[in-house]
């Protein structure tokens, strides 16, 4: 019950702090996968992915004792701490890629060489889950320590008007920089009493900020394609309207013609007559009402809106 | 009595009821075709009116009004080319006959206001 999750139970001061960065968690895991599932957005279900892999990243820390090598007892422990460092650096990488689109290549930092670390982080992940010795404990978290420092830099190099890219931008900037300095105090390179007592706190801190980040650009993600949608589906009737308009315009001249032939024929029709042209001059407002729609219509839009019997002809 | 005015449009009505308005108003004989290919078989005829009114769609797979407009040209027709359209101005077939300098009636006309602007076009 030493651990930070442990104190859940015991300390009123850490069960908020916890239950407040566990409560945000989840409600942004949560709301992702839901947005993921209305709006079909990748990074939305690569930001859950990454909202899990840090959350039970830091599950693992909390229950690891500063050095790798005092879990000798612990061969499963070892092998899910390896785990859970592999899955976060997976998960920001699918994330990154998918978000972050064209990729923000700086100097030698390309598509390639980001894609080579994920690659050779991966890599010794996967042999440290099979030999779990100290020597490859050491080189993996160098690599994820590389992984997100460059991370960091794609963060700040990437440029975007866009609210919800801004968001994971910052969210994202935040995540790597409390992943990269956790583990160096942790293994004592930045040696500090004062960072040592809050090391904890500084991983729940970087989690929850990642998270309500993370929240925040999922909603400005979902208001963008409300957005975009309802913008569509007025373009949508726009183009409905001027079919309509294009399929009417013919019998309306045909109309107005007839009618003219009519009065020279059957001129004692007049009273008649009048009104079919009384008629004609209301269609002919609904008509030029309906023309104001024009400029709105996208003519590269092949689909039609309005279904017409086969037998109608224009 | 040689025709003196062209239609090519496709519907059928608006075709007929034409060539009824232009003789009982104008007193002129008018020739309608709904396809280019008719208009081809008729060369000659054609080529003796004064003016040529085109709709500018004529139905899907079909040739346009624009290329009517260029087989005319093509042929030395020297009587005015009008495109009678229900199309809007920003339609691409309208942008097209737009491009060409041809000049463009709009869909519905009042039946005075078109008798009276083909009037104009014969003298011409």
């Amino acid at each position: 019950m030493n651990s930070l999750l442990g104190s859940l139970l015991l300390t009123t001061e850490s069960s908020v702090i916890l239950g407040f960065s566990l409560a945000i968690c989840v409600l942004a895991c949560l709301l992702c996968i839901s947005f993921y599932f209305k709006f079909r957005h990748q990074s939305l279900l690569n930001l859950s992915l990454a909202i899990f892999a840090f959350q039970f990243m830091m599950v693992m820390y909390d229950h690891m004792p500063a050095q790798f090598s005092a879990l000798q007892n612990e061969p499963i422990l070892k092998r899910l701490t390896h785990f859970s460092g592999g899955l976060i650096v997976y998960a920001f990488y699918r994330l990154f890629v998918s978000a972050f689109q064209p990729f923000p290549a700086f100097k030698f930092v390309t598509s390639r060489f980001y894609k080579t670390l994920v690659i050779t982080a991966l890599s010794i992940r996967f042999a440290g889950i099979v030999y779990p010795t100290v020597v490859l404990f050491r080189m993996a978290s160098l690599a994820n320590i590389i992984f997100y420092v460059t991370t960091l830099i794609l963060c700040i190099r990437y440029k975007s008007k866009n609210t919800s890219t801004l968001m994971l931008r910052i969210g994202c900037g935040i995540g790597v920089v409390g992943l990269s300095v956790y583990p160096l105090i942790r293994t004592g390179i930045i040696s500090s009493h004062y960072l040592w007592g809050i090391n904890n706190y500084i991983l729940i801190f970087t989690i929850t900020l990642f998270s309500i980040f993370s929240l925040v650009g999922a909603l400005e993600l979902g208001r963008d394609y409300l957005d975009r949608a309802e913008k569509a589906s007025l373009r949508n009737m726009a183009r409905a309207f001027i079919q309509l308009r294009d399929l009417v315009n013919t019998p309306f001249q045909t109309i107005d013609l007839t009618v003219q032939l009519i009065r020279q024929r059957h001129p004692e029709e007049d009273a008649a007559i009048q009104k079919i042209e009384n008629s004609l001059e209301t269609l002919r407002r609904v008509d030029a009402a309906l023309a104001k729609y024009e400029d709105s219509v996208d003519w590269e839009q092949t689909e039609n809106f309005i279904e017409v019997d086969p037998l109608v002809k224009k | 009595m040689a025709a003196s005015i062209t239609f090519l449009e496709d519907n059928e009505e608006l075709r007929e009821v034409l060539s009824e308005v232009t003789k009982s108003e104008l007193g002129e004989e008018a020739l309608s075709f709904s396809r280019l290919a008719d208009l081809i078989e008729h060369r000659a005829e054609v080529l003796q009116t004064k003016v040529a009114i085109l709709d500018i769609n004529l139905g899907s797979d079909q040739p346009t009004g624009v290329d009517a407009f260029h087989w005319l040209k093509s042929q030395g027709y020297t009587g005015k080319i009008c495109f009678l359209t229900g199309h809007g101005k920003t339609h691409p077939m309208l942008q097209a006959a737009c491009d060409i300098g041809a000049e463009i009636w709009t869909k519905p006309m009042y039946a005075n206001a078109l008798c009276e602007a083909i009037r104009t076009a014969i003298k011409k």
